[in-house]
């Protein structure tokens, strides 16, 4: 018997037994998050793809399942993230600060065959809004740890790091005749490729790249600029009060950046489970500054390597 | 200590950094002959995998190996995720332009490039204002430009005896290449302490 029909590529389908427990999981984290107060937001699979076209992250732009709106004659996109959503929820709804939210939701984007990425794929995350201090940093860093515990994954390690250090050192530090050489330091600290860096004039930037690198903790709390940030960044690791590793990395930047100041990524063995940080720097290209700060846990990924430990 | 595994390009750049490790003192007991593709070191510190020069950085950005050598011109053409954390030093080359002159030829149309440097050739004709068409090739790229399958190519050199022997010439440099020692983002944070060690022993 030949079989004429298939499923598309980079969508899954999930059978019995692993469809519950699939369930099961989904259903004790958003319980979880419940709990400590974050509500659950849900928000629309399709939206315009002109509210939020210019804010999207970079490299999504162009992984966008659209179609054209017959109501409208616009163009409609299937929701790529969740994040943008809530945060234009807040900023349409007036909503009273602080404000905690919660989602469990199927993102759509339109990766590349043989790339090992699916094109469907559930989402869950928790949102702060309205606090800037290093008191919801820790919060929010805490919570996606006591998440991934309740679902019984422990030797979590936890890269923490703040994009503030190297902007406000690039800003401070690097000649004005390099301002267009931006674009490719930033590229390279994000390589961590400290070998072409090294070839390049960065002046006193230069001298601190090593410090940053290795994490020498002494020398960076000397740097004036930076100061805080790192003094922030050792007290957020020290109130951490959990089992797990933490790893400081001041020489960390996203490229394209996604997140501004605090971020995180939590890994266990060879996976990276949850990613996370502040986005205030959105909100504020959305319209209004607003601090806000969250994780995203891919459920489909989280139950991969929770099969995996099983066996 | 966590071992560490560590894919390399089967070729002429494996052996380069087989020495080079054998030189900083890591144990390497390695049989040309075997058909083995994987084998560890003597103290058992390191787990060698053996794959194509294309494929490392995909083993590495996948987890299938911790670390991995690779040249950085293959790295910028397929544009993987992962870190660069130090340049080796070993298969130093170019990428470059070349062509039966040492001119770009004259075209009616479109200039037509043979590569496998899709990539990196889109962006540099790109950047000079130049329309080419690209022909993707696997090996032997000189001989699309001897036969005329394509106007000029666009390949390594490292001594440039094979486009002399071949009768083409080099129009222009696109950049210069090395190996280097590259990083999955994962291991990079939890095996940290072990690769900060090798990165130590190789400077």
């Amino acid at each position: 018997m030949s079989i004429k029909h298939n499923i598309p590529k980079g969508v899954l389908q999930f059978f019995y037994p692993h469809s519950r427990k699939r369930r099961d999981i989904e259903n004790k984290i958003m319980d979880y998050l419940d709990s400590k107060d974050y509500k659950e937001i849900v928000t629309p699979t399709f939206i315009y793809e002109d509210n939020v076209y210019q804010d999207l992250y970079e490299p999504l732009k162009s992984k966008l399942f659209k179609f054209v709106d017959r109501n409208s004659g616009k163009t409609i996109i299937l929701r790529p993230d969740v994040t943008l959503q809530v945060a234009l929820a807040v900023l349409l709804a007036d909503i009273d600060l602080p404000a905690r939210f919660s989602y469990a939701h199927y993102i759509y984007r339109d990766e590349k065959q043989h790339a090992n990425l699916k094109r469907e794929f559930k989402q869950i995350g928790a949102e702060v809004f309205g606090q800037n201090s290093i008191e919801t940093d820790i919060e929010i860093i805490t919570l996606a740890i006591d998440v991934l515990n309740l679902v019984d994954i422990k030797d979590l390690v936890v890269r923490i790091s703040d994009s503030q250090i190297i902007d406000k050192l690039l800003d401070v530090y690097l000649s004005p005749q390099f301002f267009d050489k931006k674009k490719a330091i930033l590229r390279l600290i994000n390589k961590k490729n400290l070998s072409f860096l090294k070839q390049m004039p960065l002046g006193e930037f230069g001298s601190i790249i090593d410090a940053l690198f290795l994490g020498d903790i002494n020398a960076l709390l000397k740097i004036e600029p930076i100061k805080q940030n790192v003094g922030n960044l050792i007290e957020i690791s020290n109130k951490i009060n959990k089992d797990c590793e933490i790893f400081l990395d001041f020489f960390y930047y996203e490229y394209p950046t996604y997140h501004s100041g605090v971020s995180f990524d939590i890994f266990s063995n060879n996976a990276v489970l949850c990613t996370g940080g502040r986005y205030g720097n959105l909100m504020q290209l959305m319209g209004k500054y607003i601090p806000a700060t969250g994780f995203a846990i891919n459920l489909d990924k989280l139950m991969d390597f929770l099969y995996t430990k099983e066996i | 200590m966590k071992q560490l595994t560590i894919a390399l390009a089967k070729g002429r750049l494996m052996d380069e950094t087989i020495e080079l490790f054998k030189n900083k003192g890591i144990p390497i007991d390695y049989d040309e002959k075997s058909r083995r593709l994987i084998f560890e070191s003597s103290d058992k510190t390191f787990r060698f995998l053996i794959v194509r020069a294309q494929d490392v950085a995909t083993y590495v950005e996948g987890n299938g190996a911790d670390l991995g050598v690779a040249g950085i011109d293959v790295l910028i053409e397929n544009k993987k995720d992962v870190f660069e954390l130090m340049d080796l030093g070993i298969g130093k080359c170019s990428v470059v332009v070349a062509g039966k002159s040492p001119n770009y030829p004259d075209t009616p149309t479109q200039l037509k490039v043979a590569t496998k440097f899709v990539n990196i050739t889109d962006e540099f004709f790109a950047k000079k204002g130049m329309a080419i068409e690209i022909i993707k090739l696997y090996g032997s790229i000189e001989l699309a430009g001897v036969i005329g399958l394509a106007d000029c190519i666009v390949d390594i050199v490292s001594t440039g005896q094979t486009l002399k022997e071949n009768g083409l010439h080099i129009i222009e440099k696109i950049m210069d290449s090395s190996a280097f020692l590259i990083s999955n983002r994962v291991s990079y944070y939890t095996k940290n302490k072990e690769i900060t060690n090798l990165l130590e022993l190789l400077k």
